[in-house]
């Protein structure tokens, strides 16, 4: 080791370090009181003096983005935690072995280190993280030069210079991350300048700040080749480069009580001359970078509402285009000169809208980076041997469903990690790799998207939990429950079969949390496992929190949106299928099963509907292990819907979930499964039948296409 | 408006409000301009389960699902059918929590807009016990007309009535039918 101070104490240290990580990973930034303790951890109970450099140039950056997110000064306090998170790991890495500069290929392999290589940029991984840091670093740069132009009219505002300060800073600690060494050093330069300017030791005027402005535009042009090139070492800027750091260390050699007037420096070689001058405007070079960048990778932040205003506007031009389209002067004429046309357009309109939808994508990447650090630092706690796996990390889905995910699959992976894989002692007693093995797996199937977590551990343990389900009453003796109900009853709240609570999980709340996240994005969960083998549980969620898949149902005149995710079948009963009970409602058999009936047209008050059973279908809905018949008039086929949310004026509505926009541009109101199921049985006071009461009831995926007999209306 | 760019001269009529005006059978109506958003045709409208007589439904006002109220009901007028001229009037009112809400009326036709000024505006008429004026807010008299001004955040307010309506409705409705 390299440090003076003594081993065990940079053991304690390391362990510190480890804990500032966990909690990193799982702050939110709302939460102000641990942010703050998270801040004093690091700035004085972790002692960073007499570490290398590297390790406390980290921990400083880790500092300084717990300062941003706590002064509410960045739009994406999560991107500057998971920086945090990020800096202070690499220290860890840094201190553990101070020779592998954290990217050693020839490290001797262990458990953590196989994931701990995972969770590490990746080159792929890198050039998003590289897209981030350039346009970062050239939002900086744009701050620091106004915060420049103010200082030649007030040299001392202390503000100012802490603005440019801070944005040179950021560049040297985001290029130190992605090993960017030239940057990083001219970036340590200026930052040197405005530390003296900060002590007062100079002024930021005259020569000064012309220094200062050619270390923007230099940084800047040498962020902005970012965007093409592999590293930092354009040789467009070689020349310029050298030139500003010469200058830059020869002032900061010089003694504060040295001459502080410095010469506008000599002009330098002919190429590099115009960079170089304080207000010089881009030169070519700057410009054939630029188109090259937007060529690549360039990106603009818009504000998610714009965003949503376009898309919905989009999503209404569709409805209008198609009105027009279905128009009968089309059809009188279709291979007029009109009609031509308007088939172009509607062309053009359908990829319009393609675009549009996928503007709100996000890849799951992200995410999947979040999780495997996540894993890593949870398997070390546990002292489990970990091999992380993330698959399908280019996954898409919306960005508004992954913020909902990501409390769901954080509980997911931790219950993997702490209930579902075992210690390497029972792994290898079991015949096992030692080395367990988590793997994260996202992909599409059939419009949803699914993310798994697969674990190799001992898998759900069937009878422990049969015996909990029993105690609580939630399971029959002798009842053998299915995967579907094992889903239920592990994620009954306060359901848990863990003999102690650790700090990881074992409360009981996780699977319940899971639960209700997945059911709020209309999604399902789903559970395999094998005993001994291990567990997947597996998130099924639509690809978009905008656009549901909704049976069109009819009941008198009136039309309604049932979402498939509740529909379970659908079927025509016979004239006397119909049980009713006295004054209690009506029930009606479907195969061995009774259930309750609603009739829709009574429940939202349509005056003629098709009462006779036999002539009317009935759907099978499900919510929260629930299960009812709705007598309809007759459906009217799947479609995709945009949902729009109800007038805020109507107040609350029973049995309606919200409204969307029908294929003819009128609105057609979204039935409420759990709200229709809840309805039922709030009149029917005394289960009469033998449906047992939640959560024991089947959850299979619902047949989406109603049975030929029964489509049939 | 009419006020603020006429302040430098004051001999004009600097207090004069825009109102739009529309009938409902024989009756003439108005509005203040500043709560019009559009005026739009009649379009499908969707009927809202369990909501008061007076709520027609709610349209799609390009994407954004908006109620509309039949003033005819509300006022306790005959019903008739819609003709060409029948349309909506797109509204901005201020839901009595302060919440801005959009809302449509439905009026027989549209007529013009009305320069009045305040003495031209009378209080509302006493029209003896049982009858409910709280939503007039003026009457306004020109030389040949007389205009009933509507004080449309109170026309508009229902959520009071709403929400009783909804919540009996919805034990009744709720009843799982009887057999027929």
């Amino acid at each position: 080791m390299v440090d003076s101070r003594e081993v065990p104490e940079l053991h304690q240290l390391v362990a510190a370090l480890g804990d500032v990580v966990a909690l990193l990973v799982g702050a939110v930034p709302d939460d102000h009181e641990l942010l703050t303790t998270l801040q004093r951890l690091l700035h004085q109970e972790i002692d960073v003096r007499g570490l290398p450099v590297e390790p406390q140039q980290l921990i400083t950056t880790a500092r300084s983005c717990l300062n941003v997110v706590l002064e509410a000064r960045s739009q994406h306090p999560e991107e500057e935690l998971a920086r945090a998170a990020n800096a202070v790991q690499q220290a860890i890495e840094l201190i553990e072995d101070p020779g592998d500069k954290g990217v050693a290929p020839d490290k001797p392999v262990d458990a953590c280190d196989a994931i701990s290589s995972e969770s590490r940029p990746a080159p792929v991984h890198e050039s998003s993280l590289r897209g981030e840091f350039v346009a970062e670093a050239l939002e900086h740069l744009a701050a620091a030069e106004t915060a420049l132009l103010s200082l030649e009219r007030a040299p001392h505002d202390p503000a100012l210079i802490n603005t440019v300060f801070r944005a040179f800073h950021t560049i040297k600690s985001g290029a130190g991350l992605l090993n960017l060494s030239r940057i990083k050093s001219l970036a340590h330069q200026a930052e040197g300048l405005l530390e003296r300017a900060r002590q007062r030791e100079l002024d930021l005027s005259g020569g000064h700040a012309d220094l200062a402005f050619a270390a923007c535009d230099l940084l800047d042009g040498m962020v902005r080749s970012l965007g093409t090139a592999r590293d930092d070492n354009d040789q467009v800027f070689r020349i310029q480069y050298d030139e500003m750091v010469a200058e830059l260390s020869a002032l900061s050699a010089r003694r504060p009580t040295d001459d502080v007037q410095i010469p506008v420096h000599a002009p330098p070689l002919s190429e590099a001359d115009e960079t170089l001058q304080g207000e010089s405007v881009p030169t070519s070079d700057v410009a054939t970078v630029d188109s090259s960048i937007a060529a690549g990778d360039a990106t603009v932040r818009v504000r998610i509402e714009r965003l949503d205003t376009i898309v919905n506007l989009i999503g209404e031009l569709v409805v209008a285009q198609s009105m027009v389209t279905q128009h009968a002067d089309i059809h009188h004429n279709p291979y007029g000169r009109l009609a031509q046309n308007i088939r172009h357009v509607d062309k053009i309109m359908h990829t319009l809208q393609d675009q549009a939808m996928s503007l709100r994508m996000v890849p799951l990447r992200a995410t999947f980076q979040k999780l495997s650090r996540l894993a890593r630092d949870l398997a070390r706690k546990s002292g489990k041997r970990l091999h992380f796996v993330s698959e399908g990390e280019d996954t898409e889905i919306d960005r508004g469903m992954v913020e909902r995910l990501n409390d769901a699959l954080i509980h997911m992976v931790r219950n993997a990690i702490d209930h579902g894989l075992e210690t390497s002692d029972i792994r290898r007693a079991a015949h096992k790799n030692e080395v367990g093995t988590l793997i994260l797996r996202g992909y599409h199937a059939a419009g949803s998207v699914v993310i798994e977590v697969v674990d190799d551990g001992r898998g759900l343990d069937m009878a422990k939990i049969t015996a909990v389900a029993v105690a609580k009453g939630l399971l029959r003796a002798g009842q053998h429950p299915s995967d579907s109900e094992v889903v239920n009853l592990i994620s009954t709240p306060g359901f848990s079969t863990a003999a102690t609570v650790t700090d990881v999980s074992g409360r009981g709340v996780g699977m319940d949390v899971v639960r209700q996240r997945v059911e709020e994005l209309r999604g399902r969960i789903e559970v395999r496992s094998a005993s001994g083998v291990g567990t997947t549980l597996a998130l099924r969620v639509p690809l978009t929190l905008a656009i549901i898949d909704a049976m069109l149902v009819t009941v008198g005149r009136q039309r309604y949106l049932m979402p498939t995710v509740s529909i379970v079948e659908s079927f025509r009963p016979t004239a006397d299928g119909l049980i009713s009970v006295a004054g209690k409602g009506e029930l009606v058999r479907l195969r061995d099963e009774v259930l309750r009936v609603i009739r829709l047209g009574t429940f939202m008050d349509v005056a003629d509907y098709i009462r006779e059973p036999s002539a009317s279908i009935f759907v099978v809905i499900e919510a929260d292990g629930q299960r009812c018949a709705v007598q309809v008039d007759s459906l009217q086929g799947q479609q995709q819907v945009v949902i729009k949310s109800i007038a805020a004026d109507l107040g609350n509505l029973p049995g309606l979930s919200g409204a969307a926009i029908l294929g003819n541009g009128s609105v057609g109101f979204i039935l409420d499964a759990a709200g229709i199921i809840e309805a039922a049985h709030r009149h029917v006071e005394a289960p009469l039948t033998p449906v047992a009461p939640a959560p024991t009831v089947v959850a299979p995926p619902p047949s989406l296409t109603p049975s030929p007999e029964a489509s049939r209306s | 408006m009419a006020t603020r760019t006429l302040s430098s001269k004051r001999s004009i009529r600097v207090d004069a409000k825009k109102y739009l005006t529309f009938t409902l059978g024989k009756d003439a109506y108005g509005v203040e301009i500043l709560k019009v958003q559009e005026i739009i045709r009649l379009m499908e409208i969707t009927e809202v389960p369990r909501a008061p007589g007076f709520v027609r439904g709610v349209i799609n006002l390009r994407g954004e699902v908006i109620v509309v109220v039949d003033l005819r009901r509300k006022f306790g007028l005959p019903q008739r059918a819609d003709t060409d001229r029948t349309c909506i009037i797109v509204l901005q009112v201020m839901a009595p929590n302060g919440q801005p809400l959009t809302r449509g009326v439905i009026v027989d036709t549209v007529s013009d807009v009305l320069d009045l000024v305040d003495e031209q505006l009378e209080p509302p008429p006493d029209l003896g016990q049982g009858v409910d004026v709280s939503f007039i807010r003026n009457v306004g008299k020109t030389d040949d007309r007389v205009v009933i001004i509507l004080d449309v955040d109170r026309v508009l307010d229902f959520v009071d009535v709403l929400a009783p309506v909804t919540t009996t409705s919805s034990s009744q409705g709720g009843e799982p039918c009887s057999t027929t």
